[in-house]
């Protein structure tokens, strides 16, 4: 599954990750995934919100392939 | 009355968008326009050479307008145009334009602070500064926190 990632989240892990995550698993086991993957995003992991379709969404969202998942750290504002 | 919100991945020229805030303005009787520039020094005292705006390819541009918008709504102005830069943006270069037009000039006035209040903290950017000693990434600080809730 491809993820998109944003701000200090693209800088830590890359803008686009791939994530072998089983179908319709939840947000919430998808940013375990990654934390455990990427262990130096972790804290960022936890402070970023999920989106899906331009949609926040919360831990318990499953996703799948399709779904074209986003992490988005907070914002820095302009 | 009408609301401009855009995103502007190339140089962005203020005279041009005064311009544009100018024509539609006609029959106001005032105009108050805000331009931010990037920084050569942080906060710190370190020389930065650019400031680097991440964005999203729709959240960004629409957290732009959903701000201008609300501002529309809030005070009694007739036009607003908000142009924000995405990208890398050299030290001394405009990064945002704001501007709002009213009857009479409080308004104005009113739009274009509470306009550059919520930008600050709330526009969707991942924002840099560059430099000799590497990117360091920024988020809003307390006081532009507090200078946001004074909307409520």
């Amino acid at each position: 599954m491809r993820i998109r990632l944003y701000g200090r989240l693209a800088d830590a892990i890359g803008p686009n990750v791939e994530v072998d995550a089983a179908l319709a698993c939840s947000v919430a086991e998808i940013r375990d995934l990654l934390a455990a993957s990427y262990p130096q995003a972790a804290d960022e992991l936890a402070r970023s919100r999920a989106c899906v379709g331009e949609r926040l969404v919360g831990g318990e969202q499953l996703i799948d392939e399709s779904d074209g998942l986003e992490f988005l750290p907070p914002v820095s504002g302009g | 009355m009408s609301v401009v919100a855009l995103l502007e991945h190339d140089a962005l020229d203020p005279q041009l968008e005064l311009a544009e805030l100018t024509e539609a303005a006609r029959g106001d009787g005032a105009i108050v326009t805000f331009v931010g520039l990037a920084r050569p020094e942080s906060r710190e005292g370190n020389a930065v050479d650019a400031i680097v705006l991440d964005h999203h390819p729709t959240l960004t541009r629409q957290s732009l307008e959903d701000i201008a918008v609300a501002c529309a709504e809030r005070f009694d102005v007739s036009h607003i145009r908000v142009v924000h830069r995405c990208g890398m943006v050299p030290a001394g270069e405009p990064i945002v334009f704001t501007g709002a037009s009213s009857i009479h000039r409080r308004a104005a006035f009113d739009a274009a602070d509470y306009l550059m209040d919520r930008l600050k903290t709330e526009a969707v950017f991942w924002k840099r500064e560059v430099g000799d000693d590497g990117a360091q990434w920024i988020e809003p600080t307390e006081a532009d926190l507090a200078d946001r809730d004074r909307w409520g």
